[in-house]
């Protein structure tokens, strides 16, 4: 509760044009949010470009912001919005040279590192991108940003029901691919 | 991977570039409704049609739909006094300051292009003076309007199509007793009706149409003015598409005035199995452009 009174805090700075601000919610939000696009659109210097542009959003558009919604959720529902945006428009999937293709993935091996310390966390990461998108999504929320059905379903406009079904469908699904790769989670 | 401080100026640039394109947008946009009257009659002529009717918008906040004219004057009263930046009257629902598109093409194509677009001109120029009361001395409403270019009750009954008729009652704007027009105008939202759909959907295919010239790379300017089917299917705009923009728009319209209310839109037809038939691209010969976005926004609409 603390932490969520903190950020509004930040936040309100932020949307008044407070330059700390928005440092200081890129240094809690800018990673995680990068990790949580590149989800969807597999590409880190485009997640980079869409996290920036949902801190653009904000200042932007702020009378969109809902009270019921907390600095993060809203967070995390406008660089969805951003990313499933983005994915429609590049439907064409453009293939990398394979070269950089090697140092985006090296990159992204450097940013789960840095984003998520728990190894055995960035094994669930990975075997987490061969399970359906939405899937992944919801587990993402779950397990690496700690978010509760609620604040899920808010993001991903769904019910408290739906993302439970959601979640329980995703978890089989996980373990089916970590099972597959010699894992055994009995937490999953 | 940049640093935070690189995001942080990245974005930085980014919000005051945004900033810049959205007041020369608007810059434009004005200019652009200014013109409308003249260009509505001159594109009927040439074969094609303009835009969006003139409002003079009573909100105040900066990110008013794109329908409205933005006025330049003095700080604003409550009393309607004046004017702020971009509103004018506090006190009469938009309808009463704002002449729709329809109605002012009606009478360019009866009183001539220029008499329509003097009539703007002069009360433009009226309301840029500081301390004028655009509701008792500029008469930039709609009941001058219809006084000043001889529209009579029947023309408005018998010519005008749903855009016009959906959103006045015709006893009411001939019936010459003002306690009656000021109750109307000033007690708008609280009727039922179709009244803010009108307005909120002139924003909406304002806003589509904008965007579409934008696509295109035309200069908003010289745009014909396009049904919604017309740009939906010309740009191969996909339904969740087509939704996500109604959507964004009326989140835009309703934080401005919460009593805006929609059409229940025909995405289904616009999206089904006969649209090439029913939204056909194609010009009839016998049928005016004008007379064909008329009935096609109104068939999108579910008002045909």
């Amino acid at each position: 509760m603390k932490e969520i009174d903190c950020t509004d805090a930040i936040f309100t700075r932020f949307i008044n044009g407070d330059g700390d601000a928005l440092r200081e919610l890129l240094s809690l939000y800018g990673l995680k949010l990068v990790l949580f696009i590149n989800r969807y659109v597999n590409n880190l210097s485009v997640a980079e470009e869409l996290m920036e542009d949902t801190f653009c959003e904000i200042v932007l558009e702020p009378k969109r912001f809902r009270r019921e919604a907390t600095v993060k959720t809203y967070l995390f529902t406008i660089a969805r919005n951003k990313a499933i945006d983005y994915v429609r428009r590049e439907k064409k999937h453009s293939s990398l040279p394979i070269d950089e293709a090697e140092n985006m993935l090296a990159d992204e091996l450097r940013l789960e590192e840095r984003v998520i310390k728990d190894e055995q966390k960035r094994e669930l990461l990975s075997a987490m991108k061969a399970i359906p998108e939405e899937y992944s999504s919801v587990l993402h929320l779950l397990y690496f940003e700690e978010l509760s059905y609620a604040e899920i379903g808010l993001i991903m406009k769904k019910t408290v029901k739906q993302i439970g079904n959601l979640a329980h469908r995703a978890r089989l699904s996980l373990k089916g691919e970590l099972e597959r790769r010699g894992f055994v989670y009995e937490d999953l | 991977m940049k640093t935070c401080e690189e995001w942080a100026r990245d974005i930085e640039a980014k919000i005051e570039s945004e900033k810049t394109k959205r007041k020369e947008r608007n810059n434009m946009k004005s200019k652009y409704m200014k013109m409308t009257a003249v260009a509505a009659c001159l594109v009927l002529v040439i074969g094609a049609a303009a835009v969006i009717p003139y409002v003079a918008n009573r909100n105040e906040s900066a990110n008013l739909p794109e329908t409205t004219v933005t006025v330049t004057g003095p700080a604003q009263t409550d009393s309607a006094i004046g004017g702020g930046e971009n509103s004018m009257c506090k006190v009469h629902h938009n309808s009463y300051h704002s002449i729709p598109l329809e109605l002012s093409t009606y009478a360019a194509n009866k009183a001539g292009a220029e008499k329509v677009d003097e009539w703007f001109e002069e009360k433009w120029d009226m309301t840029n003076n500081p301390g004028v009361d655009i509701c008792r001395t500029v008469g930039f409403n709609i009941i001058e309007f219809l006084r000043d270019f001889n529209i009579t009750k029947e023309e408005f009954v018998e010519e005008l199509t749903f855009l016009v008729k959906a959103e006045y009652d015709a006893d009411v704007l001939y019936s010459e007793d003002e306690a009656l027009i000021e109750e109307y105008f000033t007690d708008w939202e609280a009727r039922e009706g179709d009244s803010s759909r009108i307005g909120n959907y002139a924003t909406l295919t304002g806003e589509l149409n904008i965007m579409y010239a934008e696509k295109m790379g035309i200069d908003i300017a010289d745009a014909p003015r396009l049904p919604v089917s017309d740009i939906v299917l010309k740009l191969g705009m996909e339904r969740e598409e087509l939704e996500a923009f109604i959507k964004k728009n009326y989140d835009m319209v309703i934080e401005n005035d919460p009593s805006s209310k929609q059409f229940d839109y025909d995405l289904d037809g616009l999206y089904g199995e006969d649209t090439d038939e029913k939204y056909s691209l194609e010009i009839d010969p016998e049928e005016s452009v004008y007379e064909r976005w008329v009935r096609l926004d109104a068939l999108f609409c579910g008002m045909e």
